[in-house]
């Protein structure tokens, strides 16, 4: 396993021009196990070397498509954003899905961070993630939080136990604990894909599962502010284990959306972003102003300019992987 | 100390729109009482933010409390014709307008402007739209688009609302520069990656022509292994005299492109007046959205008219923001209510069966600009 320090990355030199004058690069980053990260870096126009940069994380089971409404809102606000998939997870990066754990979503989504610092110059790096992911960047905010300034997050699971068995129905990790199911190897569905019993008993292994450790870990993540916007009808996450875990934070903010649900639609987003957005402005950008909304065309420009660059971004290499 | 806030983010239509999974499991009762609160609370946002509406709406005797008693069919329609003389925008608007316009086949092109909430009502009704033709968002699915990308597209409704497909699933676009690109599709569909569902979508003249190349060249591709589909879209606009009759069209898509059946044959309507999509299912019967009226009107005094009763069809659609979605359109069809379809789903039913003529067209919007006239 590498070192953080001696990961190899390669931004494609090629800028694909956008919406309001933002330029996309691909580029892919060979993670501290040597597989592949494969993503974007979007630069809004005017741009300079110290533009804060945020990392926009999808959900768990969702490629980096799903952060492309947060990318219009950040870039109309001047910030550089950078989005990937995860490897062992949905889209672009190496690795089968079968294989998908939380710990690798942790640690791909550090090796991110910390190359993303390198694109910030002297600026700051902050993380928006969703879901499952959120839960992931808590751990990462409290095991380094100079990583990070500030985490935002949309439906941010903080009891896994919980939403694992709201999601399936069904009390996985307990199974796994109570050596119902024993080969961590087999299979078992969730939605319409596969996954290995490895990423339930890992849930458990390596400490994700409980509201109690996501209370220890936000505790632990002194200086970095959380914002979290909780959909009120979210069937998977409880409001009780949001406002518990968040209480443990020296600095958080907790925003309830009136009958909103786990995923952002066109209407709860404009809400959700909006504030997310205010929060990194004040935060990474004091005395700016917020910009104007995107407009729907932009949103529809930027798919065009990511669609193009599909098969660019899997022909990408780092130099270690020629 | 934890901040906590508690913020309203969605309102009932949108939640309808966006966040119910499948809008047709909604109850048809609970979806007739709503459509009857979106009706009376888009009307009050018209004549309230649009001084054309509102005179139209007063002359004609109807205010936001008749609605409220009455139901939307009170609602004043507009005839398409109007879309054609007038830019109705009604405020206050929600970013930038994008201009809309139709083919012009009845003769001068409608306009229509969408603001960006509008918009985004109308990618939400496409979205809903993918349940009832049995498209997952989440599954790997490739659209074949016979139009043009939306830099071609431009101002274009029709081929604006095919390039957009995108933003939901990958897409190409084989019309460039005018002209319709049928070999390259037909090599393209020959070499497609296994796995990824084919979806052909296209005006059905088109769809024609590329199923008669293909017979012809190749005999047939087979689109069935990875559950292809073919949605005709658009309508046969001023190519009538190529159309075919349904039934033999479905035949011929079914054999051309060895599908699992005549459920794989879809259809969707739309048209520039209307924020909202409406699809066929696998029983091939239109299904009305649960938030969209439509009624079939008498041409001479525009009631309503009963059930199955052939008329001008006519719209409340209350997913527009930036102009009122009342419409009275230039097509002659029959709805049904509250049916009971073997695809499992019970909505109203919409059936279209021919373009008024122009002459008809242009004798209905006379008589209706005695009536009144924004």
């Amino acid at each position: 396993m590498k070192s953080v320090s001696t990961l190899s990355a390669y931004l494609d030199p090629d800028r694909m021009p956008g919406p309001g004058g933002v330029m996309t690069q691909p580029f892919v980053l060979s993670n501290r196990y040597g597989a592949l990260i494969r993503g974007l870096l979007q630069r809004p126009a005017g741009a300079d070397a110290d533009c804060p940069v945020i990392v926009a994380a999808a959900g768990l089971g969702v490629t980096m498509r799903r952060t492309m409404l947060f990318a219009t809102f950040l870039l109309a606000n001047g910030f550089t954003v950078v989005r990937y998939d995860p490897t062992h997870a949905a889209g672009l990066s190496d690795g089968d899905f079968r294989d998908v754990t939380l710990t690798r979503v942790q640690d791909d989504l550090v090796d991110v961070l910390s190359w993303a610092k390198t694109q910030a110059g002297g600026g700051q790096v902050a993380t928006l993630a969703a879901s499952l992911t959120g839960r992931a960047a808590i751990r990462a905010a409290a095991q380094d939080p100079g990583l990070m300034t500030m985490m935002g997050s949309v439906a941010c699971v903080t009891n896994v136990r919980a939403t694992v068995t709201a999601v399936n129905s069904a009390d996985r990790i307990g199974q796994w604990l109570s050596g119902q199911v024993t080969d961590r190897l087999a299979t078992t569905e969730l939605f319409d894909d596969e996954i290995r019993w490895n990423a339930y008993a890992t849930l458990a292994e390596d400490g994700w599962d409980t509201l109690a450790s996501t209370e220890r870990e936000l505790r632990c993540a002194a200086g970095v502010r959380f914002v979290n916007l909780h959909g009120e009808n979210d069937p998977w996450v409880r409001t009780e284990d949001v406002r518990a875990a968040f209480a443990q934070a020296a600095d958080a903010r907790l925003i309830v959306l009136g009958s909103a649900v786990h995923e952002l639609n066109f209407a709860t987003a404009r809400v959700a972003l909006g504030i997310l957005t205010h929060e990194f402005i004040s935060r990474m950008r004091p005395g700016c102003e917020p910009g104007p909304e995107p407009e729907f065309g932009h949103f529809v420009g930027l798919n065009k300019v990511e669609r193009k660059l599909q098969g660019r971004l899997l022909s990408l290499a780092t130099p270690s992987n020629r | 100390m934890l901040d906590v806030e508690f913020i309203a983010a969605i309102d009932e239509l949108e939640d309808l729109l966006y966040q119910q999974e499948e809008p047709f499991s909604v109850p048809y009762e609970r979806a007739v009482r709503l459509r009857h609160e979106f009706a009376v609370q888009a009307f009050e946002w018209q004549v309230n933010g649009n001084h054309d509406y509102r005179r139209f709406a007063e002359a004609a005797g109807v205010s936001v409390e008749r609605v409220r008693q009455e139901g939307p069919d009170v609602i004043p329609l507009l005839p398409s014709s109007v879309f054609k003389r007038r830019d109705l925008v009604t405020g206050p608007l929600d970013g930038q307008l994008r201009r809309c316009t139709s083919s012009g086949t009845q003769g001068g092109r409608s306009v229509v402007n969408r603001d960006r909430r509008t918009l985004e009502r109308f990618l939400g009704s496409v979205s809903s739209t993918l349940e009832i033709l049995d498209l997952d968002a989440d599954r790997p699915t490739r659209f074949y688009v016979l139009g043009p990308d939306t830099v071609e597209a431009a101002d274009l409704w029709f081929s604006y609302v095919l390039s957009i497909v995108d933003l939901i699933h990958p897409a190409e676009f084989y019309v460039r520069d005018g002209r319709f690109l049928a070999d390259e599709l037909i090599e393209r569909l020959l070499d497609r990656e296994e796995g990824v569902q084919p979806v052909l979508i296209g005006p059905p003249v088109l769809v024609l022509e590329l199923a008669a190349r293909v017979k012809e060249q190749h005999g047939g591709i087979d689109l069935g292994p990875d559950r292809g589909l073919v949605i005709t879209a658009g309508g046969w606009k001023r190519s009538t005299g190529k159309a075919v009759p349904r039934e033999e069209l479905i035949e011929l898509l079914v054999g051309v492109f060895e599908l699992d059946g005549r459920s794989r044959i879809r259809d969707c309507f739309n048209m520039v007046e209307l924020n909202t999509v409406v699809s066929s299912c696998a029983e091939h019967r239109m299904h009305v959205p649960p938030w969209l009226r439509v009624t079939a009107r008498d041409p001479g005094d525009l009631r309503v008219l009963g059930e199955g009763e052939s008329g001008m069809l006519g719209y409340v659609d209350p997913l527009a923001t930036s102009y009122p979605g009342f419409v009275l359109s230039d097509d002659l069809g029959t709805v049904s209510y509250g049916v009971d379809c073997a695809c499992g789903r019970r909505s109203d039913i919409l059936r279209i069966e021919r373009r008024l003529s122009r002459v008809e067209s242009r004798g209905c919007a006379l008589k209706l600009d005695q009536v009144a006239r924004p």
